[in-house]
Protein backbone atom coordinates (compact mmCIF):
# COMPACT_ATOMS: atom_id res chain seq x y z
CA UNK A 1 0.00 0.00 0.00
CA UNK A 2 1.32 3.46 -0.99
CA UNK A 3 1.50 5.77 1.74
CA UNK A 4 0.80 9.46 0.81
CA UNK A 5 3.71 11.90 1.22
CA UNK A 6 3.92 15.65 0.61
CA UNK A 7 5.97 17.34 -0.97
CA UNK A 8 9.34 18.99 1.14
CA UNK A 9 7.66 22.00 3.31
CA UNK A 10 8.27 25.45 1.96
CA UNK A 11 10.05 28.43 3.77
CA UNK A 12 6.30 30.36 3.90
CA UNK A 13 4.57 27.16 5.42
CA UNK A 14 3.74 27.30 9.44
CA UNK A 15 4.62 24.84 11.82
CA UNK A 16 2.17 24.10 13.97
CA UNK A 17 2.83 22.80 18.38
CA UNK A 18 0.69 22.10 21.12
CA UNK A 19 1.41 23.70 24.74
CA UNK A 20 0.21 21.98 27.93
CA UNK A 21 -0.85 24.57 30.97
CA UNK A 22 2.43 23.63 32.44
CA UNK A 23 4.82 25.43 30.10
CA UNK A 24 2.63 28.56 30.28
CA UNK A 25 4.71 31.58 31.85
CA UNK A 26 2.38 33.80 33.54
CA UNK A 27 4.52 36.52 34.55
CA UNK A 28 5.51 37.52 30.76
CA UNK A 29 2.07 35.56 29.28
CA UNK A 30 3.59 33.68 26.71
CA UNK A 31 5.31 29.94 26.60
CA UNK A 32 8.68 29.37 28.30
CA UNK A 33 11.39 27.96 26.00
CA UNK A 34 11.06 24.77 27.78
CA UNK A 35 8.26 24.05 24.89
CA UNK A 36 10.96 23.76 22.35
CA UNK A 37 12.86 21.13 24.21
CA UNK A 38 12.52 17.73 23.71
CA UNK A 39 15.07 14.85 23.28
CA UNK A 40 13.75 13.15 19.76
CA UNK A 41 13.53 16.67 17.89
CA UNK A 42 10.77 19.10 18.80
CA UNK A 43 7.34 17.70 17.18
CA UNK A 44 5.66 20.24 14.56
CA UNK A 45 2.50 19.81 12.54
CA UNK A 46 2.84 21.31 9.49
CA UNK A 47 0.42 23.66 7.66
CA UNK A 48 1.11 22.81 3.86
CA UNK A 49 -2.54 23.31 2.05
CA UNK A 50 -4.78 23.83 5.31
CA UNK A 51 -6.40 26.81 6.47
CA UNK A 52 -5.54 27.77 10.52
CA UNK A 53 -8.78 26.94 11.91
CA UNK A 54 -7.84 22.86 10.52
CA UNK A 55 -4.40 22.83 11.59
CA UNK A 56 -5.46 23.81 15.29
CA UNK A 57 -8.42 21.28 15.04
CA UNK A 58 -6.45 18.57 14.42
CA UNK A 59 -3.91 18.98 16.89
CA UNK A 60 -6.95 19.58 19.88
CA UNK A 61 -8.29 15.93 18.37
CA UNK A 62 -5.17 14.52 19.97
CA UNK A 63 -4.90 16.25 23.16
CA UNK A 64 -6.87 19.39 24.92
CA UNK A 65 -3.62 21.73 24.62
CA UNK A 66 -3.60 25.13 26.63
CA UNK A 67 -2.88 26.94 23.72
CA UNK A 68 -0.48 26.26 20.42
CA UNK A 69 1.54 28.45 18.50
CA UNK A 70 3.09 28.47 15.29
CA UNK A 71 6.42 29.42 14.04
CA UNK A 72 7.55 29.84 9.59
CA UNK A 73 9.90 28.01 8.94
CA UNK A 74 12.30 30.53 7.49
CA UNK A 75 12.29 31.68 11.16
CA UNK A 76 13.63 28.62 12.13
CA UNK A 77 16.62 28.72 9.18
CA UNK A 78 17.15 31.85 10.45
CA UNK A 79 18.24 30.51 13.79
CA UNK A 80 20.23 28.14 12.48
CA UNK A 81 18.15 24.89 13.25
CA UNK A 82 16.38 22.64 10.27
CA UNK A 83 13.08 21.22 9.50
CA UNK A 84 12.49 17.58 8.88
CA UNK A 85 9.30 16.49 7.18
CA UNK A 86 8.82 13.38 8.98
CA UNK A 87 5.10 11.95 8.14
CA UNK A 88 4.00 8.81 10.62
CA UNK A 89 1.01 6.89 10.08
CA UNK A 90 -1.82 8.67 11.62
CA UNK A 91 -0.25 11.73 11.10
CA UNK A 92 0.43 13.16 7.80
CA UNK A 93 1.84 16.76 8.28
CA UNK A 94 4.04 15.60 10.89
CA UNK A 95 7.77 17.34 11.04
CA UNK A 96 10.37 18.14 13.50
CA UNK A 97 12.73 20.59 14.17
CA UNK A 98 15.98 19.79 14.84
CA UNK A 99 19.49 22.12 16.06
CA UNK A 100 21.63 21.10 13.18
CA UNK A 101 21.79 18.03 10.70
CA UNK A 102 23.70 16.67 12.87
CA UNK A 103 22.39 17.04 16.57
CA UNK A 104 18.38 17.03 17.25
CA UNK A 105 18.60 18.15 20.84
CA UNK A 106 17.61 22.09 20.67
CA UNK A 107 19.75 24.11 23.66
CA UNK A 108 21.25 27.46 24.88
CA UNK A 109 19.78 30.24 22.74
CA UNK A 110 18.08 28.25 20.25
CA UNK A 111 14.58 27.41 21.94
CA UNK A 112 14.65 30.63 23.36
CA UNK A 113 14.99 32.47 19.95
CA UNK A 114 12.61 30.19 18.15
CA UNK A 115 9.46 31.06 21.32
CA UNK A 116 10.19 34.73 20.37
CA UNK A 117 9.49 34.22 16.75
CA UNK A 118 6.62 32.05 17.61
CA UNK A 119 3.06 33.27 17.51
CA UNK A 120 0.15 32.07 19.26
CA UNK A 121 -2.58 31.09 17.82
CA UNK A 122 -4.97 29.97 20.12
CA UNK A 123 -5.44 29.75 24.05
CA UNK A 124 -8.06 28.85 26.33
CA UNK A 125 -9.71 31.70 27.77
CA UNK B 1 10.45 75.67 64.59
CA UNK B 2 13.93 76.79 66.05
CA UNK B 3 16.99 75.31 65.15
CA UNK B 4 19.97 74.82 67.62
CA UNK B 5 21.86 72.25 66.89
CA UNK B 6 22.31 70.17 63.78
CA UNK B 7 20.90 67.21 65.17
CA UNK B 8 21.73 63.66 62.96
CA UNK B 9 19.34 61.08 63.60
CA UNK B 10 18.82 57.56 62.52
CA UNK B 11 16.15 55.28 61.78
CA UNK B 12 16.98 51.70 61.57
CA UNK B 13 14.91 50.22 58.46
CA UNK B 14 13.31 46.94 59.74
CA UNK B 15 13.38 47.11 63.53
CA UNK B 16 11.29 50.14 63.98
CA UNK B 17 14.10 51.98 66.53
CA UNK B 18 14.41 55.52 66.21
CA UNK B 19 17.72 56.29 68.06
CA UNK B 20 19.41 59.71 68.57
CA UNK B 21 22.64 60.79 70.05
CA UNK B 22 22.22 61.75 74.12
CA UNK B 23 24.22 64.83 74.17
CA UNK B 24 23.05 67.41 76.90
CA UNK B 25 22.60 69.72 74.34
CA UNK B 26 19.02 70.32 73.34
CA UNK B 27 17.88 68.34 70.43
CA UNK B 28 15.10 69.16 67.90
CA UNK B 29 13.79 67.47 64.17
CA UNK B 30 15.43 69.13 61.39
CA UNK B 31 13.14 71.08 60.03
CA UNK B 32 14.48 73.83 57.41
CA UNK B 33 18.15 74.27 56.44
CA UNK B 34 19.28 71.19 56.81
CA UNK B 35 22.85 70.99 54.37
CA UNK B 36 22.01 67.45 52.48
CA UNK B 37 24.95 68.13 50.39
CA UNK B 38 23.19 65.69 47.48
CA UNK B 39 19.89 64.51 47.58
CA UNK B 40 21.19 61.07 47.17
CA UNK B 41 22.76 61.08 50.71
CA UNK B 42 19.26 61.99 51.87
CA UNK B 43 17.89 58.93 50.60
CA UNK B 44 20.67 56.82 51.73
CA UNK B 45 20.07 57.78 54.64
CA UNK B 46 16.70 57.47 55.29
CA UNK B 47 15.90 54.74 52.54
CA UNK B 48 15.89 51.39 54.18
CA UNK B 49 18.69 48.96 52.57
CA UNK B 50 17.34 46.67 49.40
CA UNK B 51 18.33 43.84 51.44
CA UNK B 52 15.25 44.65 53.90
CA UNK B 53 12.76 46.15 51.42
CA UNK B 54 13.00 43.99 47.92
CA UNK B 55 9.96 41.85 48.04
CA UNK B 56 11.90 39.50 45.59
CA UNK B 57 14.66 38.29 47.64
CA UNK B 58 13.94 35.61 50.03
CA UNK B 59 10.41 35.17 49.22
CA UNK B 60 8.64 32.41 51.13
CA UNK B 61 5.54 32.81 48.84
CA UNK B 62 7.34 31.97 45.32
CA UNK B 63 9.51 29.37 47.38
CA UNK B 64 6.30 27.95 48.21
CA UNK B 65 4.57 28.30 44.50
CA UNK B 66 8.04 26.44 43.53
CA UNK B 67 7.76 23.59 45.76
CA UNK B 68 4.07 22.85 45.17
CA UNK B 69 5.26 23.61 41.02
CA UNK B 70 8.12 20.61 41.93
CA UNK B 71 6.00 18.16 43.72
CA UNK B 72 3.61 18.55 40.57
CA UNK B 73 6.30 17.37 38.30
CA UNK B 74 6.59 14.11 40.34
CA UNK B 75 3.18 13.28 39.36
CA UNK B 76 4.17 13.66 35.04
CA UNK B 77 4.16 10.42 33.40
CA UNK B 78 5.18 9.09 29.61
CA UNK B 79 3.50 11.76 27.38
CA UNK B 80 2.85 14.44 29.48
CA UNK B 81 2.97 16.76 27.40
CA UNK B 82 1.40 15.51 24.61
CA UNK B 83 4.61 14.65 22.32
CA UNK B 84 6.07 11.95 24.13
CA UNK B 85 7.47 13.68 27.15
CA UNK B 86 9.28 11.89 29.21
CA UNK B 87 9.18 11.50 32.91
CA UNK B 88 11.03 13.76 35.29
CA UNK B 89 13.34 11.74 37.38
CA UNK B 90 13.43 12.30 41.32
CA UNK B 91 16.83 12.86 41.51
CA UNK B 92 16.41 15.71 39.28
CA UNK B 93 13.81 17.38 40.90
CA UNK B 94 15.36 16.70 44.36
CA UNK B 95 18.33 18.70 43.43
CA UNK B 96 16.13 21.74 42.11
CA UNK B 97 14.59 21.53 45.03
CA UNK B 98 18.04 21.97 46.80
CA UNK B 99 19.02 24.59 44.70
CA UNK B 100 16.05 26.97 45.25
CA UNK B 101 15.66 26.81 49.12
CA UNK B 102 19.45 28.43 49.05
CA UNK B 103 18.83 30.98 46.26
CA UNK B 104 18.12 34.49 47.21
CA UNK B 105 15.87 35.06 44.39
CA UNK B 106 12.97 32.66 43.13
CA UNK B 107 12.87 32.39 39.25
CA UNK B 108 10.36 30.40 37.39
CA UNK B 109 10.59 27.01 36.76
CA UNK B 110 9.02 24.85 34.34
CA UNK B 111 9.48 21.39 32.97
CA UNK B 112 10.79 20.05 29.83
CA UNK B 113 9.73 16.86 27.32
CA UNK B 114 13.79 15.47 27.44
CA UNK B 115 13.18 15.13 31.56
CA UNK B 116 14.91 18.18 32.93
CA UNK B 117 13.57 21.35 34.53
CA UNK B 118 13.78 25.35 33.66
CA UNK B 119 14.62 27.90 35.92
CA UNK B 120 14.50 30.94 33.94
CA UNK B 121 13.87 35.06 35.02
CA UNK B 122 13.42 37.26 32.59
CA UNK B 123 13.90 41.21 33.39
CA UNK B 124 14.38 42.61 29.81
CA UNK B 125 15.43 41.53 26.46
CA UNK B 126 19.27 42.14 27.67
CA UNK B 127 18.91 40.75 31.20
CA UNK B 128 17.68 36.85 31.43
CA UNK B 129 18.74 33.65 31.99
CA UNK B 130 17.42 30.07 31.70
CA UNK B 131 19.07 27.11 33.03
CA UNK B 132 18.37 24.13 32.58
CA UNK B 133 19.61 20.61 34.64
CA UNK B 134 19.03 17.28 33.94
CA UNK B 135 20.72 14.33 35.83
CA UNK B 136 24.10 14.64 33.95
CA UNK B 137 24.20 18.44 33.13
CA UNK B 138 22.97 22.32 34.02
CA UNK B 139 23.75 24.01 31.29
CA UNK B 140 23.06 28.03 31.31
CA UNK B 141 21.96 30.66 28.78
CA UNK B 142 22.13 33.95 29.84
CA UNK B 143 21.85 37.13 28.66
CA UNK B 144 23.44 40.16 30.99
CA UNK B 145 23.71 43.88 29.94
CA UNK B 146 23.34 42.46 26.24
CA UNK B 147 26.00 39.88 25.96
CA UNK B 148 25.32 36.07 25.29
CA UNK B 149 26.52 33.41 27.01
CA UNK B 150 25.89 29.43 26.74
CA UNK B 151 27.54 27.36 29.15
CA UNK B 152 27.49 24.29 31.47
CA UNK B 153 27.78 25.20 34.76
CA UNK B 154 28.07 23.44 38.46
CA UNK B 155 25.88 24.29 40.92
CA UNK B 156 28.28 26.58 42.92
CA UNK B 157 28.43 28.68 39.75
CA UNK B 158 24.54 28.18 38.94
CA UNK B 159 23.84 30.79 42.22
CA UNK B 160 26.53 32.97 41.40
CA UNK B 161 24.70 33.05 37.97
CA UNK B 162 21.69 33.95 39.58
CA UNK B 163 22.55 36.15 42.21
CA UNK B 164 24.53 38.31 39.40
CA UNK B 165 21.35 39.67 38.35
CA UNK B 166 20.46 41.35 41.79
CA UNK B 167 23.90 43.13 42.40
Amino acid sequence: MNKKVLPDIDNNEYLYRGIIEQFWDYENNRPSSAVFKDSKGVSVDREYDRNEKDCIGKLLENKSFYAICKIKKERVLYHKAIVKYLPVEDNIYHSEIHDTVEKIKLKGSKPKKLRDDSIVVYKLP
Amino acid sequence: MKVENVHRTTFLAGDGLFSSNTSYAPQYLIMKDVNFSKEKDFKELFSSSTRFNNPERFSLDKLHLNKQKLESFKTLRKNWNGYDGEQIKPEVIDIVEKIISKIEYQPQIFPTGRGSIQLEKYFDENNFYEIEISDDEIFLYKVKDGVETEKEISIKDLEKSIADFYE
